[in-house]
Order: C-alpha cells, then structure tokens, then sequence
C-alpha cells in the first residue's frame, strides 16, 4: 500500500504542471482576447514572418 | 486609394475575405493634425515600450468590425517594412503594434493606419496605461488556484466520503489530511484574498456587506478544519472551503465580465487634444496641451477644440460650446474676448492668446469642483447581509450554549462553527453577481451599457429623471428632414447646396445635409459674417442668408420677410427654411410613459426658445428650467436627492459632468460608443433613448429575479442550519450541501436571465418592426 504515497505525488506533480502552464498562460495574456485567435487560425497562411517576428517580442511587453 | 496601396503589395485577397469589407473613409482632413506625433515628449508618453531601434504601441482603432479588418491589420507589415509584427484585439478595438523608429515614425505609421481607414483615436489619457489589465491577470490566477486545489482536495477527500477506515494502515487517513491542509493554504491565503479585503474595509468603516458573513463563514471552515487536523479527531472541511472559494469566484467573474473597450471614468485629458498648434515669430510648431503656458498664442483651425482659457487675437470668431454649456448656437466673439477652454472653432482658423494653463481653465474647475462626491449606495445583497450575520452570530451562540450546559465544551464550539460554516451565504453572494452580470451583458445587446452590474439595482430605486436638452433630447445626427420651402427646384437645391458647401457655419451645414451633396463649383465666394454667404455658381449669383440680409436686395416694394434663413437665385426668394434641432425619434412617448412612474425635470443650458415646444412635449407640470449653469444642474439634483428621491440624470454634455456625477444614476447618451461622454455610470445608445421605460422595467424585472434567488439560498440555509445546530454536519454532509446550492443558485440565474434575455428582443422585435419609422415626424407635427 505503500506505492500509494509514490502515486499520490506523481498525480499532484503533473496537476501542479498543468497549474503552472494554466498560470503561465494567463500572465502571457492568453485570456486577453478570446476572440481574435479563432479569426486568425482561418486566414491563409503566408505569415512566416510575422511568426518568427511574434516569438521575439513576448518578451517587450512583459 | 486603399486599393491601390493595397495591390501595389497583392494584398487583394482582402477584398474576398467578406462581402462589404472596408468603411467609407473620411475626406478632406488635413494631415497636419497629425503633427504633434513628432514630437518626442508626446511619443515617449504613448509609447508601451521602447528600446533601441524597435518601439512598441497599443493604439485604439474604433473602425475595427470584421474579420477582414483583423487580417489587413495583421498583415500591415507588408505594406511598409519598417513594421514588424501587429496584433489585433478585437473585443476591445485594439492593435498592438512594433515597428522599427528608423523606418517608419509615429507619425508615418497612424498616417498610413489613417490611409488605409483605420484612424487611430489617440488621447492623452493613453498614455498614463491603466492597471486594469494586472488585477485582471491575478483575478485569473485566483480562480485557476482555487479551481485546481478544490479538485485536489476533493479526490483526496474520497476516502472520506466513502467512510473507508484506513487509520490502521500507517495513517493514509492523516497523510490525506495533511495533502489537504497544505492544499487549502493558497486558497485561504491568496484566492479569498477577493473576499477578506472587501470584509475589511467594510468592518472599518462600520458597514456589513455581503463579504462580511463569507469571510467569517471561509474562516470558520480553515479553523474548525485546522484544529480537527492537528487533534486527529477528523478530517476537517477542506474540500468545503475550497470548493466554496472556487464557485463565489466564480460568481465574481461573471460580475467583472463588462466593457473592456469602453472607458466610464473619463476625465478632461480624454476630451482635449493632445497637441496644440503655437505660433511663435510666424511659425506654427506642434506642442502638447499639457505645456501650453500663460501668453502662448495658440493657432485653432476649423473645427478645433480651445483648450486652455484664451483671449481672441483675430477679429471674429464663431464658437460652438454646445458640449459645454448646452447652448445649441455657436457664439460669436470679437477681438479681445475671452473664449473658455472646450469650445469648439467653427469658422476659419483663428489666433488665441492663453491666458491660464489647462490644468486650471474653467472646463477642469467644473471637473475638478464635482468629481469629489459620488453617490453610495448600499446594494440589496449588502443591506441583506447586515441582519443575516447578526441572527447567525445569534443561532451560533445559542446553540452552542445550548450544547455546552446539556453536553460538552468541545462538542458546543463544534455546534458553534457547524452553524457559522452553514450559514455561510454563498448562494446569497452568488445570486446577485450571475443575475447581474448576465442581465448588463443583455443590456449591452440593445444599446446600453452599464459601467457595473451594481448599476441595475440602483435603476430599480429611482424616483425622479432629469434629462438634459441639447445632444439628449435633441441629436445632430438625426436623418429626419425638415421642411424645405414649397416651390423649390431640384436645380435651385444643387445650386444652394453647392454654396454651402463652402460655409462651415451650422446652419449652411444643416441646410447642405437636407439638400444632399453636390459637386457644382463655386466661385467667388464670400461669406458676410453674421449675415449670409454668396457666390457665383455656373453663371448665376447664389446668395443665403438670414432675413434682413435677403431682404435688402430685393426690390422695396416687396412685404417685409419673417426671420428665417432663405436663399436668392436670379431675383428669386426662396425659402424660409425651417431649421431647428429635432428631437431623436420616440422622444414624446418615452416621456409619457416615464411620467406615470417617475417625476420628471428638464435642466437645458440653452435659451428658452425652445420653451413652448418643451412644454409640448413634457408632460404638464414638469419642471423645465433653461439657462443652467453647470453647476445649476448640480446643485438641483443634490436638492432632489437630499428631499429622498433618488435621481437619474440623462445627460451628454461635459455641462452635465457634475449633475451625472451626484445622480444615484448617471446615464451618457452618445451616438457612437467610443465618442467622447463624461464620467457616468451608464452609456446610452442614442437611437435607444426611446426604450429608456423598457430598461427601467427590465432592471425591475432583474431585481425580481434576483429576489427569487435570494429564496432559494436562504431555504438551503436554514436546512443546513437545522442539521448544524442538531450536531449532525459531518464533512460529507457539508461537501454535499454546499456545492449543491451553489450550483442550484448558478443554475437559477443562468435559465432565469435566459428567459429575460428572449424576452427583450421579443418587445425589441415588436416596438421594431422597421428599423426607421417616421413617427417621430408625426409626434413633432402638431407642436410646430
């Protein structure tokens, strides 16, 4: 029975993972527009640039 | 224009994304307005962020509506390379921008946002960057950390539920215990911060709001739960407690859930501009309206707003203090006199000489003077909880004296805090918050927007309605026509609308958007002031103007005119036209169905021209009073108030800023959401006014509704209560019980504001039945 504790602190380890990547979501503004994104997704996609552009200015804002 | 921008850059996919993608531009502005983005102390306020060579900007551009939009937004870094990446936030018209300062300036960048249709609105106001967005993010974090530990503590409170007995085995039992406490600490010490603040500051200011009896009933849940923990005597409520925090939260969220894009709490920044054009030694240059100092000479071109108390230097002047005073005709002024802060240059460009600061001209005085009180209200929930923390303080000491003389000490605290966690009113403090929230969202489909939820409640109380005259009752934008003269060509109506085409007074304006647009040249033109305007249109000499000036150039034998605007083609007069401001539509049925439940009042800082018409339109014996001053109007709803009648005031011009302020309820009539209106608490679409009865009725209905779910929670409430004071709540009982009525109470208020939501655009739909009708043309006929 003692497996329990091992089991017990793997399920809170990856509850705690998913905690974080939710915080981190929320402090990288993921909850700002619920809208937008699901316009975005449809249009045709030759925005290479604006991929790569988008990666390296998270940073500037936060 | 766009088109050709946009080809030269084979963007024309844009064209096929939708049907009608595009707004019409706006013509004819002068690019110089644009100025004062060059200068740096204004770039560095409106800036987010800025390093060497790259600059970041969120601007705020009202012309967004379709998916189009986002995508040629989004893609404006093909239009110039200086800009390197874009992003739209739709629901709040936003646009992030970053763009390399060397390539493309500031100003080079809202020019070509301008060109392509999307003119920013850029305000002062800006750049101080609010902190909305912080206390939103950390609102999130709250309710996701409650979230995850309630789940948690749930599954390893199992056991518990199960009643398997596993204190034998080394203790899982305790271990879980454990896991839970440690579980509980972020949702005590961080998520029910949102409920232990608010408690507080009520406590300290001797007032019991609804936090209050939430707060004590999450602290008795920790501490009972605590000692039973430590003693090994059980295994406490966490779950409870968590799961508690988790669904008020919840409830919190739906209340916050409001306008983003829409600012209530403006100030005067918002409303002047945010640079001024100096002359010095002959040279115009670009300054901010901030450091405009005493002595500078201002240039105001057509259209522009003084922002700082000034003398004229030019001889003449036309001025349109409308939004100020109410006053519906421009004023004009001669060399030497002093023109306030606010109002707005309606002839040519003219020179001013400041004589105060902006932060001290007579407009931020009345701002400044009125901004310090604002009306407090206690909500029904607050005014609730008042007696209901009392009479369970109360039970709780009663039934725990009573168990403490027939049984034990231990056994009587345990009674004591059963019945604080009981009581404990979430369904109370979630009732309201999901009513609320979801009726302002319904609210806000049909035009009226609500700065909070809290806003409703206070509609259901008013007694007495104040409106204001000019921009409220009246609205420059109606499409309504008045009455051309009889015996008027189409020929003579290109003729007169070609001539005032050149003229920017209001009433060569008003006459041209009854006449249509139309493209003849005029030469020669000359404008008399104060008198008419005349000029030469395809050979024939065109004149308008008022009646003494028509009148001398006709022969003398003719009767003498009756005052009135007419026009004079090739010896003929024509007119007079009836120019008046018309009332927006539905106006006399609104104040006739007002007026069976509430007082009415008119406070108009205009002239009593309009009196007889007024008093047409008014019910008999409403009070109309003319000439207000700002501070009139203030002061008559503070007297109405202090006689106990909560007052709504109906208002739009800065002149309303203090009675809108005082007012319970404070509402802003405007045309477009993002046009400027004063502080409020709500913003009233202007084609909705006439519906204002339905909203007040719709509040009502809300309250109901609100009063229903009060039932329900305390019907939950006193069945915990009875198993609480019989000593029998055990935490499976508690586990059960208060989920159950929370989320019975979410379920109430979701249906129940469904069906308020249906039935609104069912009377919506009905009141409706062409989007324009010309009743309000017939309601006008018998005044005139």
């Amino acid at each position: 029975m003692s497996a329990i504790y091992i089991l017990v602190g793997f399920s809170l380890l990856i509850a705690v993972i998913f905690l974080l990547a939710f915080m981190w979501s929320v402090k990288n503004g993921q909850y700002e527009d619920d809208y937008t994104p699901s316009i975005r997704i449809l249009f045709e996609d030759n925005t290479h640039h604006y991929e790569r552009e988008s990666s390296s200015n998270d940073s500037s804002h936060a | 224009m766009v088109y050709e921008i946009l080809s030269e850059h084979d963007m024309c996919q844009y064209y096929d994304l939708t049907d009608h993608p595009g707004i019409q531009l706006k013509k004819g502005k002068s690019r110089q307005r644009f100025a004062y983005l060059d200068h740096p102390k204004i770039i560095s306020q409106l800036l987010d962020y800025q390093d060497q060579s790259r600059s970041s900007i969120t601007l705020y551009l009202p012309q967004i509506h379709c998916a189009s939009c986002i995508w040629l937004i989004e893609n404006l870094y093909k239009l110039h390379p200086g800009i390197q990446q874009t992003r739209v936030f739709f629901m709040k018209k936003q646009v992030q921008i970053t763009f390399l300062q060397e390539q493309i300036s500031l100003r080079a960048l809202v020019e070509l946002l301008t060109d392509i249709g999307y003119e920013p609105s850029i305000h002062l106001q800006d750049g101080q960057k609010s902190s909305g967005r912080h206390a939103d993010t950390s609102f999130y974090l709250k309710l996701g950390i409650a979230g995850f530990c309630f789940g948690n503590i749930m599954l390893f409170s199992f056991p518990e539920y199960l009643g398997l007995e596993m204190t034998g085995a080394g203790g899982f039992h305790q271990f879980f215990s454990w896991l839970n406490l440690v579980l509980a600490l972020p949702v005590l010490l961080y998520s029910a911060q949102v409920f232990f603040r608010p408690a507080w500051q009520g406590i300290r200011q001797r007032r019991i709001n609804i936090d209050v009896p939430v707060s004590i009933g999450i602290l008795a849940l920790f501490i009972r739960s605590l000692i039973e923990i430590l003693s090994q005597t059980g295994a406490g409520y966490m779950d409870s407690l968590a799961g508690l925090v988790f669904f008020l939260l919840i409830g919190k969220w739906f209340q916050r859930k409001s306008y983003d894009h829409i600012a209530f709490d403006k100030d005067y920044t918002g409303y002047f501009p945010i640079a001024s054009t100096r002359v010095v030694e002959g040279k115009e240059e670009s300054v901010p309206v901030m450091d405009v100092v005493q002595d500078d000479i201002l240039r105001i071109r057509s259209q522009e707003l003084i922002p700082a108390d000034a003398v004229l230097v030019s001889p003449q002047a036309a001025i349109d203090y409308s939004f100020v005073t109410g006053e519906a005709e421009s004023v004009k002024k001669i060399a030497g006199n002093l023109l306030y802060a606010g109002g707005r240059q309606v002839g040519g460009a003219i020179d001013v000489r400041v004589i105060k600061p902006v932060s001290q001209s007579y407009l931020t005085q009345i701002w400044d003077q009125t901004s310090e009180t604002s009306s407090q209200m206690d909500s029904y929930a607050d005014q609730l909880s008042k007696y209901f923390t009392w009479i369970i303080l109360f039970i709780a000491t009663l039934a725990g004296s009573y168990w403490w003389y027939t049984a034990s000490l231990p056994e009587a605290l345990g009674v004591f805090t059963a019945v604080l966690i009981v009581a404990c009113p979430c369904g109370l403090a979630l009732t309201s918050p999901i009513i609320q929230g979801n009726t302002l969202r319904l609210f806000g489909r049909q035009g009226f927007y609500l700065k909070k939820a809290q806003i409703l409640e206070h509609m259901t109380r008013i007694k007495h309605i104040v409106f204001d005259k000019t921009g409220t009752l009246t609205s420059k934008q109606t499409q309504e026509q008045a009455e051309l003269p009889s015996d008027f060509s189409p020929e003579e109506q290109a003729l007169v609308s070609a001539l005032t085409s050149q003229s920017l007074h209001p009433i060569s304006k008003e006459i041209r958007r009854m006449l249509g647009e139309s493209q003849k040249q005029v030469a020669h033109f000359t404008e008399y002031k104060g008198e008419g305007i005349e000029g030469w249109i395809e050979g024939q000499r065109v004149l308008l103007g008022n009646a003494s000036f028509i009148a001398s150039l006709q022969e003398p034998s003719h009767a003498p005119l009756s005052p009135g605007t007419y026009a004079f083609i090739h010896g003929k007069i024509i007119g007079p036209f009836d120019i008046r401001h018309d009332y927006r539509e539905g106006i006399g049925t609104l104040l006739h169905d007002l007026q069976s439940q509430y007082s009415l009042s008119l406070l108009s800082g205009d002239t009593d021209r309009e009196a007889k018409r007024m008093g047409q339109l008014f019910p008999g014996g409403t009070p109309l009073h003319f000439f207000q001053k700002p501070h009139d109007k203030y002061a008559y709803v503070q007297k109405l108030q202090a006689e106990e009648q909560p007052v709504m005031m109906v208002g739009d011009g800065l002149n309303d800023a203090g009675a809108l302020k005082e007012a319970h309820v404070g509402i802003a009539v405007a045309d477009t959401t993002e046009a400027f209106s004063p502080a409020c608490d709500g913003i009233l679409s202007g084609d909705r006014l006439k519906h204002l009865t339905r909203f007040m009725r719709w509040a009502a209905h809300n309250q109901q509704l609100i009063r229903w779910g009060f039932l329900i929670s305390l019907i939950y409430n006193s069945v915990g209560l009875t198993i609480a004071v019989m000593g029998w709540l055990t935490p499976l009982i508690a586990a059960i019980l208060m989920p159950l009525s929370s989320i019975t109470v979410v379920i109430y208020g979701m249906g129940s504001t469904w069906m308020l939501g249906k039935r609104m655009s069912r009377e919506m739909i009905k009141v409706n039945p062409t989007p324009y009708s010309h009743h309000a043309q017939r309601e006008l006929e018998p005044l005139i």
